[in-house]
């Protein structure tokens, strides 16, 4: 059999070029399916899902560990797919000598195993940009992230310190993005390679001669800096690489029309609306290959969403509301705990909605979700909550609820990565570097 | 390894038990305050529940405080400044366009953040630094007769409490000005309370006690007991309790005192001194310190258990009572998060001040206090060598921001003399307002009618301030990155 990524490349006067292929029959299989043709196997995309403001602890952790836990009244939301995800609670962030940030020291504890040194930064790549590093290659986008509440910088997939990675802020933008212009339907038989790609891919070749030269007379910190910066050249020449090959894709989907603009904000009825859009978007995108790693959320630490009408919101009301007497917690933030459940589903459900191979894409996926706290009233970092979706490809068990027993948020972390694949043997750092994953999830 | 040389060195004690008599062994017993509370009491039913709210009870007739809690208090409060126009203060209570917000309940937050921090006599006096300057607007204070404390001044008074077992005379004059704020009010679930036990227990700061004698531990009428900051995190089980029996240090340069005490079945009571030391309540770093006692004491019941539970108590300065709660965060969080008014707080604190008499100023500086511990047996220790208390690099320009605004705020209190806010406080939303505003249509109103601060270090204090604003969460995507 053919390699096509082979075939299509060659060089030119010292320059990178790209050639096109015909679209050989020998490339596909009975159904025209490439992923069929090459015989490997279905691509494990990562997601991860940020949502704000923690649990109710009373009415969120099931009472039993293990598959057969009841399920509680804020995990409700969840049953149709309960088979599919798994639930962690009593986990921990431990801040050691560092500040403890409210509201960021638990986002930047999930997304890194590492407790901030800085607010709103991040001490390393999060866990998706270091899943994208192993599983992106390939893959027309390495990443991307979008914000249902519509701010760009609602993001928590960074490449580190304040790179973070800007949303895209609605299912139009999203859209555009992932299939607007440089978009080619790999499912279409017309398929063919972008020649503007092409001349930028050669142009960035040729930059790549000058740069050898560069880095020569250079002292040592700016070598580091031009390493740095020439890392995203790399990534950039891979990523249009990528862009000059069709995708192979098994997933039986049809891209649709650009959606409308529409009002994108922390306004609950606006979120339940532009959720699932943005959802089925990151759903496309990664069965059509165009990206293996998504980053999705639904509000910032500290979620302002709110429902029409509520002059407290969310956040607000974490503080203000007494905690009943009787019942033990806050009644209104309990039903913003539930409606944050609820947009996690809406996010799962497209996933799932998508056939792929001998299941839907969920089960190839590996979705990581994370909030910033646990009891958000006195901003606990004690007990927080965490889920994951998706079975990997079937490398990780699904439908358990995992008491954490106090332990670091960041054996999660390490779960999640081994069941991507990822060879390491510990992550995260300080009382929170860890070579325990939840063992009993892997398979 | 610290925990085996102590488990050691307590089997040889235990040999040293077994060889002398009881009654005449050296011994020590060492622990971590695991609760760390003002001792106000609760005067409400347990279990009574209206809506969610916490229920008026013999402590406060009317409930707990309201202040800003909606549009109306809000609008009350900033129409006792006559310099305001109607539409300022309608302006402000109800902002136009706010449903074309992205984030209104924030927006509305910040708009009256920075409004109730300037209520002075006049336009561009920031209120929690000068509270003098701005109207009384009433506090609710306790009215109960019963409260937690001890009889300070030696004298039955008619304002003191009764203790719940009848000792009269106490002296817990913080609790009558300030038991009724509806964060620390609460039958055991108050926000600040939980908040900043919860933080003390994630490592914000540890308080350790040792108590020592040459008799029985139960009973022993020439014991020692040593309070102080241990820079050792707090160790928690798997189920998030507080454990026990974990090795601490103890630190003697600040934040300690020791103290002569006397037991009697199980009950420690300790001298009282003219000063003693001690760590403060916080759930922020830069309000951990020194909490000065003047007359200083503590009680203590040792349980069966080996947990104890107690009393610390003495004359507080009441303005650094106010300063350690006002600038948490800032004044116009504080208060319209919580429903605490400040200016009514100082008020209060000030009214209800009962000691530490200054012949200069011919006023009352301090007020009687009772803070409320529990603790879980600890194996405390000295350290190997001499240590002062650690600071926390990350934060040491918040801290240093901290200090300034205190020293600004007891000199304006002092002197009556307006001070500015000192950069590098977020104190009147600078500049989170700024940030956040940029979507309202009405912004250019509030940003050309309400004060705020103007320093010449802009740009330092911006940097800080956005940390801060962020830190606080409510701001992430609006304040600064991300």
């Amino acid at each position: 059999m053919l390699d096509r990524r082979f075939l299509l490349r060659g060089s030119c006067q010292g320059a990178l070029a790209v050639m096109g292929l015909p679209f050989l029959d020998c490339l596909l299989d009975s159904k025209g399916k490439a992923l069929a043709a090459s015989g490997r196997p279905l691509p494990t995309r990562f997601s991860t899902y940020f949502y704000g403001l923690g649990l109710t602890k009373q009415l969120w952790v099931p009472k039993t560990a293990g598959k057969d836990y009841e399920v509680t009244e804020q995990l409700k939301p969840l049953q149709p797919l309960r088979a599919k995800i798994n639930v962690f609670s009593g986990l921990r962030v431990a801040v050691d000598n560092n500040p403890n940030y409210q509201h960021w020291s638990g986002v930047g504890a999930s997304a890194t195993g590492i407790s901030p040194t800085k607010m709103s930064q991040f001490d390393s790549k999060t866990i998706d940009q270091q899943v994208a590093d192993v599983v992106s290659r390939g893959a027309r986008f390495k990443s991307v992230a979008a914000s249902c509440a519509g701010d760009a910088r609602q993001s928590y997939s960074s490449l580190g310190g304040a790179n973070t990675l800007p949303a895209e802020v609605s299912p139009l933008s999203l859209y555009t993005r992932l299939f607007g212009p440089g978009f080619q339907d790999p499912s279409k038989g017309d398929w063919k390679p972008d020649p503007q790609v092409m001349l930028q891919q050669s142009v960035l070749s040729v930059v790549a001669d000058d740069r050898k030269r560069a880095m020569q007379e250079l002292g040592a910190s700016d070598r580091s800096r031009m390493d740095q910066y020439f890392t995203s050249v790399r990534e950039a020449e891979l990523q249009m690489q990528a862009e000059l090959q069709r995708p192979e894709i098994e997933a039986k989907v049809a891209i649709p029309a650009a959606p409308e603009e529409m009002a994108c904000n922390n306004a609950l009825p606006n979120l339940r609306k532009v959720t699932p859009l943005m959802s089925r978007l990151a759903a496309l995108a990664m069965a059509t290959d165009q990206t293996r790693v998504f980053h999705m959320s639904v509000s910032e630490p500290g979620s302002q969403i709110f429902i029409p009408g509520d002059s407290l919101g969310y956040h607000q009301s974490t503080h203000e509301e007494p905690i009943d007497p009787l019942l033990g917690y806050q009644p209104r933030v309990a039903n913003y705990n539930v409606y944050n459940m609820e947009l996690f589903l809406s996010y799962l459900q497209e996933l799932d909605a998508i056939p792929e191979g001998d299941g839907t894409l969920l089960d190839h996926c590996l979705v990581y979700a994370f909030t910033d706290v646990a009891f958000a009233k006195i901003h606990a970092l004690d007990g927080i909550p965490m889920l994951t979706a998706g079975s990997a490809n079937g490398r990780m068990k699904t439908g358990y609820h995992i008491n954490g027993d106090g332990s670091p948020v960041s054996r999660v972390g390490l779960t999640a990565q081994k069941a991507m694949d990822i060879s390491l043997e510990s992550w995260g750092s300080g009382s929170m570097e860890t070579k325990s994953p939840f063992t009993e999830l892997l398979v | 390894m610290r925990l085996h040389k102590h488990l050691w060195f307590c089997a040889l004690a235990g040999l040293l038990c077994g060889a002398q008599p009881v009654s005449a062994a050296p011994w020590v017993r060492g622990y971590v305050v695991a609760t760390y509370e003002y001792a106000f009491r609760y005067g409400g039913r347990a279990g009574f529940t209206r809506g969610s709210e916490i229920e008026p009870g013999v402590d406060c007739p009317h409930g707990s405080t309201v202040h800003f809690a909606n549009e109306d208090e809000t609008r009350r409060a900033l129409a006792r400044q006559k310099w305001r126009s109607r539409q300022e203060i309608d302006w402000i209570t109800k902002p136009p366009g706010l449903g074309q917000a992205r984030a209104p309940v924030l927006t509305r937050f910040f708009i009256w953040n920075r409004a109730v921090s300037y209520r002075g006599y006049r336009r561009g006096i920031e209120t929690y630094v000068n509270p003098f300057a701005a109207e009384d607007p009433g506090q609710p204070q306790v009215v109960s007769r019963i409260g937690d404390g001890f009889n300070l001044d030696g004298k039955i008074g008619t304002r003191d409490f009764v203790s719940p077992d009848g000792e009269k005379g106490i002296d817990n004059a913080l609790y009558r000005a300030w038991g009724c704020d509806a964060p620390w009010r609460g039958n055991g679930n108050a926000t600040l309370d939980l908040r900043a036990n919860d933080k003390m227990q994630e490592g914000l700061y540890t308080m350790v006690i040792r108590i020592s004698g040459n008799q029985d531990p139960m009973n022993d009428d020439n014991a020692t007991v040593e309070i102080g900051y241990s820079p050792d995190k707090i160790v928690k089980d798997a189920r998030g309790n507080v454990a026990p029996d974990y090795s601490y240090r103890i630190l003697e340069p600040a934040e300690y005192t020791r103290l002569k005490a006397r037991i009697r079945n199980g009950v420690v009571q300790t001298e009282q001194v003219a000063q003693m030391h001690a760590p403060r309540i916080a759930w922020f770093y830069d309000q951990t310190g020194d909490a000065d006692f003047h007359q200083g004491r503590i009680r203590l019941k040792i349980a069966d258990d080996g947990s104890a539970a107690g009393l610390l108590g003495g004359y507080r300065d009441w303005r650094d009572l106010y300063v350690e709660n006002a600038f948490a965060q800032d004044g116009g969080q504080q208060g319209i998060r919580e429903h605490e008014d400040h200016v009514a707080l100082y008020y209060a604190l000030k009214r209800n001040a009962d000691g530490m008499y200054d012949p200069r100023t011919r006023r009352y500086q301090g007020i009687s206090t009772a803070y409320r511990i529990t603790a879980m047996p600890a194996y405390v220790v000295d350290p190997d060598k001499p240590m002062d208390i650690p600071l926390l690099a990350g934060e040491v320009d918040r801290k240093a921001a901290f200090e300034a605004i205190r020293a600004a705020t007891i000199k304006a209190v002092t002197t009556r003399v307006p001070q500015d806010v000192p950069p590098g406080t977020t104190e009147a939303a600078v500049p989170t307002l700024e940030r956040v505003i940029v979507d309202l249509p009405s912004k250019d109103y509030f940003l050309k009618t309400l004060d705020r601060p103007r320093y010449p270090e802009e740009k330092a204090a911006n940097d800080t301030s956005n940390r801060r604003a962020a830190n606080d969460g409510k701001s992430l995507a609006l304040a600064g990155k991300p």
